[in-house]
């Protein structure tokens, strides 16, 4: 029984070991969104996120493995009276396009979640567990790039409507919700 | 998967095996009890020392002992979990993350015997796969159980036990994490 006492002890101090499996968790980082709009017409908005600028990022930066779950959240006011087709595009280096048409044309772009949908005049928040399907594989990939390298945490976001149709929404409350995996 | 087969496999290779030069005691058992996650979605800037346990879940299952050499019993066992949804304000709206679905199933190996009297204790542990869902997320990956196991009540037929457990499902170079507490009953098929 000894023998068998020192084997788990032994096994169990090899698990605890710094740099083990066993030695991590998940770490939930939200970032605050402006209130942003999307109009076929005046032109889109865009927010830049500088995720070096959030302590939990940076203190866990180095440790960071992988990206758990995301969420983009808020509230989603659709101004026309169509429904709309909300997607959030990132550009991986910082931009300023003004609208739709510039961004499409930017080597960079990726689309990073949606289509969400918010029917004429209307409000919607979105539900956090619609808001995690609809974040896409490259999407992700492009995220992971910016926040575990070789991207320089640095990207611009978009929100905008269908391309050709017509569109005039906003967002408030927003936030970006990043769940990280991190060595500890 | 491939490996898991081969392991549970080979665990009923020897309990097979060791039957010809002696009885094999198999047993059927049912559990149930609390499953925590541990570490998972938590926010550091705010971070105190109880945020590290999660929204209590709970689980449930199977397990089949299955004592075949003198040293260690092998344990098949089919587990099902749920955990809590977890609700949060973010940019003043409230919101409500769906907590996972468990489903897993392995072998667990245990040092001696689990179904002794009062107070007779026993460490294991169980390598298996575990499949943890969400709208949005699944996790299906290789799965390890640490614990200690207790015994309460034996009987020629029957025992009650209680076990403590550290699970983890690997997930490339991390992991999820739970521990549990739960209370199971076995029933004796062959001695």
């Amino acid at each position: 029984m000894k023998r068998h006492a020192w084997m788990v002890l032994v096994l169990g101090m090899g698990l605890a070991a710094p740099g083990c499996i066993l030695t991590s968790g998940q770490i939930q980082i939200d970032f605050a969104l402006p209130n942003f709009s999307g109009n076929s017409l005046t032109g889109i908005e865009h927010t830049t996120i500088d995720l070096n600028t959030e302590k939990e990022y940076q203190d866990n930066k180095e440790k960071l493995k992988d990206l758990s779950d995301l969420a983009v959240l808020g509230k989603f006011t659709n101004s026309s009276t169509n429904p709309v087709n909300v997607e959030v595009w990132m550009t991986t280096d910082p931009s300023t396009h003004l609208d739709e048409a510039s961004l499409m044309a930017d080597p960079t772009k990726v689309k990073l979640w949606g289509p969400f949908q918010v029917a004429g005049n209307t409000t919607k928040t979105i539900d956090w567990n619609v808001s995690a399907q609809l974040f896409t594989t490259a999407g992700k990939a492009a995220l992971l790039s910016e926040a575990k390298g070789p991207g320089d945490g640095t990207f611009t976001l978009y929100a905008v409507g269908p391309a050709g149709l017509p569109y005039n929404f906003s967002v408030s409350n927003g936030a970006l919700v990043l769940v990280i995996d991190v060595g500890i | 998967m491939k490996r898991l087969l081969l392991l549970t496999l080979f665990a009923w290779l020897l309990a097979s095996g060791a039957a010809q030069a002696g009885p094999v005691g198999v047993s059927v058992g049912v559990f149930g009890g609390l499953s925590v996650p541990v570490l998972q979605d938590v926010t550091t800037s705010s971070f105190s020392p109880s945020d590290a346990f999660g929204a209590t879940g709970s689980t449930w299952g199977l397990r089949f002992p299955i004592h075949a050499i003198s040293s260690i019993t092998f344990e098949p066992y089919y587990a099902k979990s749920r955990y809590k949804d977890r609700e949060e304000t973010i940019g003043g709206v409230a919101y409500t993350r769906e907590g996972f679905d468990g489903k897993s199933y392995g072998v667990n190996f245990i040092l001696g015997h689990p179904e002794g009297g009062l107070f007779h204790m026993y460490p294991y542990l169980g390598i298996g796969k575990t499949k943890l869902e969400r709208t949005g997320q699944e996790i299906n990956k290789t799965g390890y159980n640490f614990g200690l196991g207790v015994g309460l009540f034996s009987s020629q037929k029957m025992a009650v036990g209680v076990r403590g457990e550290l699970s983890m499902v690997a997930t490339g170079d991390t992991s999820r994490k739970f521990v549990g507490a739960t209370a199971g009953i076995t029933y004796r098929l062959t001695p």
